[in-house]
């Protein structure tokens, strides 16, 4: 396929959605059936467009496809370089899949969904940005816009609850009104700006050391000073960690999913928190692999208390938008857990893992949106019987579930599966005791959640006329679901592309590790 | 067609039908459609069996391996999916068609008044059952085995919890779900492990000797596996959930609870069984656990008043000798005594439903006397129970005697295995005396006011039970046969024969069956009673259930709802306390900004005098 030599398909990968949310702005507000066509077609362009990449990636041999190059700023060093690898290719798969999804699943919006769908489509424009930058600044960049919109989505037409102030710092819960919309909005990005500093701090480290250029292909070339290395690794580390969950930063989560409108949870989830766990790979242990290896045993072991804890917690949940939030935070361990092995395994399974986890988090919430928007009603203890009158709903939720606690067929279980073999290969087996920990708890929390709400008695009277799935929010979840069991059944479809990213990436780190197995 | 074409037949055809219905709502709606479609993968899953059966009984030497790359290369090269077909694969393929194309032919008979989507769903779990158990008997490699082993365990949550309408049904089927995925979790580990050792996850030569020149890791790896076994062949104190199981409609209960998805555990043994034969640890292990659950469970089986429920106990049991056996070397034994229990306990289940069907009630009291009204299910019933029993000439009888006897030998080199002996030989008896009681009191004496117009429910359900009764009698006189098909070599088998421990244990299980009939036909041997009372108060305290239950409620809800506060209140505490700090310090620094000139002229006036004051202390310093 020679289109990288004729068309700017990374480009206009970015720019669809962008463009979209151009005209959006100026459609009148009250055409909600034009507004929402539009925000569709820029969602189904940038899809397409995204498959088209990836499928040229995979017929490429090279070890970037699709490289286009123009000079933004040449004196500082800055340009807009857009290149896609394995990874890359993947990952926009999935993030072209849950904008989709996302947009079928949004078209109940009733409030202001001009706005919504334009901080939609502009934070899915960051996103793909993020996947196919290759200038530091231009990453960072894209990264911003993806996080900001964020804000305001959640802000506006996020939903709120009520936390009773407790423990030793009541105070400061009294002084604020934790678990309002506006509070979790706030929350979200603050902490996300403080990563954005550290990630900034180490940016100019590293743009300094390479000599003026913010070109990753240069920075992969420069030999980093061992001093620069072992703090600016933590930094990106911790850095875009907070956006993957990282323990303890990963208190903005819970509250930040919960509060968010259903389309926004799911590419939050879907594909944000990725952006973190991406940065940490492709930033952090790729440019700077001496620091990676110094760090790798307390970014894995932290990554195993994230996998554990994260579980843990939402067993303990009787909010239903709070247990799949805390499951984000353990399977974006399993994602910091697989990167952290340095091993071929190890980040096959974490790359898989971020499209498994998109998948699965995105069906989640999308069914968790439909649950509540009939509802209104999150609290599990309210709920019961609703298979009787949505069966649909209930099957899918059973299918995510599936696919959470790894069940083979799955998408869950190889990106799990590689992770841990990875783990035991790699310096610290005993992580992959942890990530199996993980992997039973969530069978732990899922099913009781699964027979809570959807089993049991039929439906309590206030529930007794629940709509299963309307036409378009079942177009999203059959998309999230047959995408699940085809890359569970099937995952070399996705593996055999990352592996050959890997193995290069990794050849940069550890020497002797490609091939992995003994 | 070759063998891996049927081979693929045998698997696949099920999977296609499984999938269909999944996707195609309306077919699988419409009920009777469904059922046609996975009765006729069924079928064809049984033909090609049986088809492959046969080559490989004539060619016993023929191993066929066909596989594909599943993961990528680099790290994982070793995983790959296909089937391997050889004489122990070709025989369980057979047993697992046979019995599940009777089971849904049952069923349909069973199912027919459930409402048509339920029907349909039903029948679409089964053929998912099927592709997933006949995925695993074929798999070449523990990858592959352990996939298909989480998909019937799949299935049999999906079947446990058919009604999910039920409080009960839901809670046995998450129970039945949980505690195999604790037990699944030392599979995973098993596998990684190995793998890590190996570089394969096979059981052949090769493998197994590199896991022994790496020390400690073979018997890891032994034991690890042995772990998911116990889980999903219900071996103390792993067995919780089979007997709650029987939440499930009764043919399901037959399939996967009695003959095959528990039997997954054994299987698993036998295909593997290098890997654990080198290790004598993991074997003792086998013979200990394996000896215990078997008389533990006859026991229990003893105070049960649930048809089902005596079953499902009397399931575990057997199971029991089957690790048992297969701890002492004999490969035969072991895989005997499965192959035989599948029919024999199927049978039993499917006349068990067909008079549960009757009567409309599990309980035994609510029987009696159904053998002069439904006589087809009561032969079906008395031929299963004699087989189980270990009576001569019928296929249990075989089997047991061949697990007894590999115990014997081994109990002389090894001394702990006098420990599964006494157990396995005393348990013939309680088994025969537990399921000579359930026959008489559902299908003997006086009917209950339940069973007085209790009649056979047609051709669907008897036909079933007139198949499987074939291979329940006949099976044992096949061993010969058997063992040249598994390449065992040596066996000498011949249709009557006489061993010392064959004949203590045919007659106890004699003496158990007369005690049986004594005390519950004729209502003598009061005393019994009183010797039962101590066993019925340990099976009714259900202390086993309760230690799980304690450990569940007190250790892992509290622990959960203590780390969740935690979370919320102290880490994320952390989080808002640091945040309100600086929204406080921002209002005393804010002070500062009056707004008024003279204010701000005395401070100019402050930041000149220090600046002029610390320029000449350095002059004076300096």
């Amino acid at each position: 396929m020679n289109m990288s030599m004729d068309f700017p398909i990374l480009t206009f990968t970015i720019l669809a959605p962008a463009l979209a949310a151009a005209v959006l702005l100026v459609l009148p507000a009250h055409a909600k059936e034009w507004i929402r066509a539009v925000a569709l077609m820029g969602a189904i362009t940038s899809c397409l467009s995204a498959f088209v990449a990836a499928f040229a990636v995979a017929s490429s041999s090279s070890a970037l496809s699709l490289v286009e190059h123009y000079d933004l700023v040449p004196s500082l060093g800055i340009a807009w370089s857009v290149a896609a690898d394995g990874w890359a290719a993947c990952l926009l798969v999935l993030t072209g899949i849950i904008i989709v999804a996302g947009t079928f699943a949004s078209f109940s919006v009733e409030d202001r969904p001009r706005e919504f769908f334009v901080f939609l489509l502009l934070l899915v424009a960051g996103v793909y940005g993020v996947f196919v930058a290759q200038d530091l600044f231009v990453f960072f960049l894209f990264y911003e816009i993806a996080v900001l919109p964020m804000y305001l989505l959640i802000g506006i037409w996020g939903s709120s609850n009520h936390v009773e102030p407790s423990g030793p710092f009541a105070i400061a819960f009294r002084k604020l009104d934790v678990g309002g919309r506006e509070y979790a909005a706030m929350k979200l990005t603050l902490m996300l700006l403080v990563g954005s500093a550290l990630i900034l701090a180490a940016m100019f480290g590293m743009y300094h050391e390479a000599g003026g250029t913010f070109s990753l292909a240069a920075m992969q070339d420069t030999d980093f000073s061992p001093t620069l290395q072992f703090y600016a690794f933590p930094a990106l580390w911790i850095g875009f960690g907070t956006l993957a969950g990282l323990f303890p930063f990963h208190t903005w989560s819970p509250d930040g999913h919960a509060s968010a409108p259903t389309a926004v949870s799911m590419l939050h989830a879907g594909v944000l928190m990725k952006l973190g766990a991406f940065g940490v790979m492709r930033i952090g242990m790729v440019l700077l692999p001496e620091g990676a290896q110094d760090w790798a045993f307390w970014v894995g072991t932290v990554a195993s208390l994230n996998v554990v804890w994260g579980a843990v917690c939402a067993m303990a949940q009787k909010d239903l938008k709070y247990i799949i939030a805390y499951s984000s935070v353990s399977h974006m361990g399993v994602v910091l857990l697989g990167a952290a092995t340095l091993t071929v395994s190890g980040w096959n399974g974490a790359i898989y893992q971020m499209v498994a986890h998109g998948m699965m988090t995105g069906l989640f919430f999308a069914l968790v949106g439909i649950v509540y928007e009939r509802t209104h009603d999150r609290w599990l203890p309210n709920m019961g019987g609703f298979a009787k009158v949505m069966p649909m709903t209930a099957a899918f939720f059973t299918l995510a579930g599936l696919s959470s606690l790894g069940l083979p067929g799955t998408a869950g279980f190889v990106a799990e599966f590689l992770v841990f073999l990875g783990a035991w290969q790699g310096a610290t087996p005993w992580w992959a005791v942890a990530g199996a920990a993980g992997a039973l708890l969530t069978a732990v929390y899922v099913l009781r959640a699964t027979r809570t709400i959807f089993w049991g008695q039929g439906p309590p009277p206030a529930f007794a006329h629940l709509e299963d799935a309307k036409f378009f929010e079942r177009i999203a979840l059959w998309m999230l679901g047959v995408s699940i069991v085809v890359l569970g059944v099937w995952p070399r479809l996705m593996l055999d592309l990352i592996d050959g990213t890997t193995v290069r990436y990794l050849a940069t780190i550890v020497s002797g590790a490609v091939g992995g197995a003994p | 067609m070759n063998a891996v074409q049927l081979a693929l037949v045998a698997v696949l055809l099920p999977v296609a039908v499984a999938l269909f219905l999944l996707v195609a709502a309306p077919v699988r709606r419409a009920g009777w459609p469904a059922a046609a479609l996975s009765l006729a993968g069924a079928i064809g899953s049984l033909i090609a069996s049986v088809w492959l059966l046969w080559r490989q009984t004539v060619l016993p030497e023929q191993a066929l391996l066909e596989e594909v790359r599943w993961l990528p290369e680099a790290g994982s090269s070793a995983a790959t999916i296909g089937v391997l077909v050889d004489g122990v694969s070709a025989s369980m393929l057979v047993v697992v068609a046979l019995v599940a194309t009777c089971v849904q032919v049952f069923s349909v008979g069973y199912m027919a008044h459930e409402p048509k989507r339920d029907f349909g769903r039903y029948f679409t779990w089964h053929s998912l059952f099927l592709f997933s158990m006949q995925g695993l008997v074929l798999a070449p490699n523990l990858l592959q085995l352990f996939v298909c082993w989480e998909l019937v365990g799949l299935c049999s949550y999906l079947l446990i919890g058919f009604y999910w309408q039920k409080g009960s049904a839901g809670k046995a089927a998450v129970k039945a779900f949980w505690v195999t995925k604790l037990a699944d979790t030392g599979l995973l580990l098993g596998l990684i492990v190995q793998y890590a050792a190996t570089g394969s996850f096979g059981w052949g030569p090769e493998t197994v000797s590199t896991l022994q020149a790496a020390g400690a890791a073979l018997p890891a790896v032994g034991l690890l596996y042995f772990l998911a076994v116990m889980g999903k062949s219900a071996q103390f104190p792993l067995h919780v959930w089979l007997p709650d199981a029987m939440e499930g409609p009764t043919p399901v209960s037959a399939l996967l609870h009695a003959a095959t998805m528990v039997a997954a555990g054994v299987y698993l043994i036998v295909r593997a069984y290098p890997i654990f034969a080198a290790s004598e640890a993991v074997m003792t292990a086998f013979g200990v656990v394996g000896g215990f659950t078997a008389v533990f469970a006859a026991c229990v089986a003893v105070v049960q008043t649930d048809i089902k429920k005596v079953l499902a106990y009397s399931t575990c049991s057997q199971l029991g000798y089957m690790v048992a056996a297969l701890g002492t070397g004999s490969f035969m034994a072991g895989y005997l005594h499965l192959t035989t229990h599948a029919f024999f306990k199927a049978l039993l289940f499917l006349a068990a439903g067909s008079a549960i069907h009757a009567v409309h009630s599990n309980e035994l009291k609510d029987m009696g006397g159904l053998a002069r009204r439904m006589p087809v299910t009561g032969a079906a019933f008395v031929i299963g129970c004699l087989a189980l029993a270990g009576v001569p000439l019928l296929s249990g009888f075989y089997s047991k005697d061949m697990v007894l006897e590999s115990l014997l030998h081994a109990a002389q080199e090894h001394p702990v295995f006098w420990f599964p002996l006494v157990t396995c030989t005393v348990s013939a008896g309680i088994t025969a005396y537990y399921m000579g009681k359930a026959a008489v009191l559902a299908f003997f004496g006086r009917a209950s006011s339940h069973a007085e117009h209790a009649h056979e429910s047609g051709p669907s359900m008897a036909l079933p039970l007139i198949v499987l009764a074939l291979p329940a009698v006949g099976a044992g006189w096949m061993t010969g046969v058997m063992a040249n098909l598994w390449g065992v070599p040596d066996v000498h088998f011949a249709v009557v024969h006489f061993t010392p421990i064959g004949i203590v244990a045919t007659t106890l299980a004699l003496g158990g069956l007369a005690v049986a009939w004594i005390k519950h036909a004729q209502g003598g041997l009061g005393g019994l009673d009183a010797a039962f009372a101590p066993l019925g108060a340990l099976a009714r305290s259900g202390i086993v259930d309760r230690a799980w239950d304690t450990a569940w409620r007190r250790g892992v809800l509290v622990a959960s709802a203590g780390l969740a506060w935690f979370d919320r209140y102290v880490v994320d505490g952390l989080m808002n306390f640091t945040g309100v700090g600086f929204l406080e310090a921002g209002t005393v620094v804010r002070r500062m900004q009056t707004g008024r000139a003279s204010d701000y002229l005395w401070a100019i006036s402050l930041g000149i005098l220090l600046l002029a004051v610390y320029s000449q202390a350095r002059m004076w310093v300096g």
